[in-house]
């Protein structure tokens, strides 16, 4: 029940903020870019609006999170409710916890507005033109919206770390803007440079550079499997798919263990 | 205060001498020197990426938005533009149908078969589903590379990923491995086979078509070599007739006919404006 306490209480202050504004803010947004695309396309709009719908959700809904965890963490410590907060008999990492599984429900509820959205709008492209072969609106469809909650669930761990390390706040959205490109850039850039040989001289210097990155950042574009949805098939779904799970939440977990240890280090001025 | 309006007196005094200069003194470009060569720039794939966000996805759709809209202009299309964009585009998503939709129309049909037809084989390789980008891959090596081999085994594939349309196309396969015969008895041949192996109704009845056209073919030639003999060169198909050599000119299923060309009997092909003649 305590537990349960403190984690509704974060829900609340995450919602008290800006929080259905923003969301229905990105879900217009959202709505009305994809309608926009799909007119671009002779042989399959329903395609491209899909995509674009998924492209916009993978940026929106993080930018969501990390302004959320500046206000649920940072904010916490700057506004000084510190005072208030972490000032009862409970460890410092129950609220971290909870805060932390608030951030994560509520940009899963996000998440949820905009995938309906996203169909929605889908769903009217469809009609506008028979495509030879259609886009999934079922399973295959919430099956890519499924993976990439885990992309949101190591994005939410560093947004967390960076909240309790740092001073400033524009540095937890530039740090962790910073980790979400690079997570999802290196791995599909050493693909690309590999192909094509034009590029770069040498592709074997860079690719052990940018291999040793695999140990340090996790693959976050391999959680992006939306060619399931829209070419309708679960072929290309990643092999060993439980294993990327997996480590997603194992980085995240270490993530999040070593936001613990610097909130449990940190000093209140 | 008269010391804040002098500051200001001598800022703007500044600043209208600058803005003096600029306007009677023109700088040459230092970058190009005397004119710049207009050519698009197209971002490299790689590069592309990363400026959208490590979204291929992202970068191929807008890419392929980008392309369609500002490729094309009064009728004519900017070839040295669109082969490097949409070879950038299929590089970031080989599944792309507009990209290669618009790779056979605009490239292939364009002038750069090449470049076209690579954009169809990544296409090929990365929509397993997908019988089209192979269909136009099979009609572009057959018309513009002349490779009947090559073109009937991709056609033969396709009609494996396109059950509506799988008897079309291994009919256009067959009959492209027949036309590559130079005699008409050995293609005879080699058409009345594969007609009684099709196991496919509409199939066999394609190719039963074609066999009697083929037949016909053979027997005019036969009767051709015949009157020949006796009478000297052939100027008309009616003359065999006349001749007593054959009963009637054959009947050809496809109501297409025969023809005499250069001392020669052929086919009769559809007259299409534009299209050069295949032989």
């Amino acid at each position: 029940m305590l537990f349960f306490s403190g984690f509704l209480v974060s829900v609340l202050v995450g919602v008290r903020s800006y929080f259905f504004r923003l969301t229905a803010f990105f879900v217009v947004f959202l709505f009305a870019s994809v309608m926009l695309a799909a007119q671009f396309s002779g042989r399959q709009p329903s395609v491209v609006a899909m995509d674009v719908g998924f492209s916009i959700i993978r940026v929106v809904v993080p930018l969501g999170l990390f302004f959320l965890s500046q206000d649920l963490i940072f904010k916490e410590f700057e506004r000084r409710y510190f005072l208030t907060s972490v000032s009862y008999p409970r460890a410092r990492a129950v609220f971290l916890v909870e805060r932390f599984l608030a951030i994560i429900f509520l940009s899963i509820v996000l998440l949820f507005f905009m995938a309906f959205s996203l169909l929605v709008a889908v769903s009217i492209v469809n009609g506008w033109y028979d495509q030879s072969f259609g886009v999934s609106l079922g399973e295959k469809y919430w099956a890519a919206i499924f993976f990439i909650v885990f992309d949101f669930v190591i994005l939410a761990s560093v947004a967390c770390f960076l909240s309790v390390v740092s001073t400033t706040p524009s540095f937890v959205l530039i740090g962790a803007c910073g980790f979400m490109l690079l997570g999802r850039t290196y791995s599909s850039v050493l693909d690309l440079v590999s192909q094509d040989n034009s590029v770069v001289e040498v592709v074997e210097l860079y690719s052990v550079g940018l291999g040793l990155f695999a140990y340090i950042l996790p693959d976050l574009g391999s959680y992006d499997v939306r060619m399931v949805a829209l070419y309708n098939s679960f072929e290309f779904m990643p092999v060993a798919w439980p294993w990327l799970i997996a480590s997603g939440l194992g980085y995240s977990f270490g993530f999040l263990a070593l936001a613990i240890w610097a909130l449990n280090r940190k000093r209140f001025s | 205060m008269a010391r804040q309006r002098g500051a200001l007196f001598f800022a703007v005094l500044g600043f209208s001498f600058f803005a003096s200069i600029t306007w009677l003194h023109d700088w040459p470009s230092r970058i190009y020197g005397s004119s710049p060569s207009i050519e698009r720039v197209v971002i490299s794939a790689p590069v592309l990426m990363t400026l959208y966000g490590g979204d291929r996805f992202l970068a191929a759709n807008l890419e392929v938005i980008r392309l369609a809209a500002t490729g094309i202009s009064d009728g004519s299309v900017d070839a040295r533009y669109l082969v490097r964009a949409q070879r950038v585009v299929s590089e970031l998503n080989p599944c792309h149908e507009d990209n290669y939709y618009l790779a056979n129309g605009l490239l292939t049909w364009g002038g750069a078969v090449a470049e076209g037809n690579e954009i169809l084989q990544r296409a090929i390789d990365c929509r397993f589903w997908d019988g089209m980008p192979g269909f136009f891959y099979g009609i572009n090596l057959s018309f513009f590379d002349r490779n009947a081999d090559e073109a009937a085994r991709v056609l033969e594939e396709s009609a494996g990923r396109w059950p509506e349309n799988s008897a079309a196309l291994r009919k256009l396969a067959i009959m492209l491995r027949t036309e590559s015969f130079s005699d008409e008895r050995l293609a005879l041949g080699y058409l009345t086979q594969q007609r009684d192996a099709a196991a496919d109704a509409q199939l066999r009845e394609m190719l039963d078509r074609r066999v009697i056209r083929l037949q016909g073919l053979a027997d005019l030639r036969s009767a051709q070599v015949r009157y020949e003999s006796k009478h000297g060169s052939l100027s008309g198909l009616a003359q065999l007739v006349d001749a007593g050599e054959m009963v009637a000119i054959p009947e050809d299923p496809l109501r297409l006919g025969y023809e005499l060309r250069e001392g020669r009997i052929e086919l009769r092909k559809l007259k299409i404006a534009g299209l050069e003649e295949q032989r």
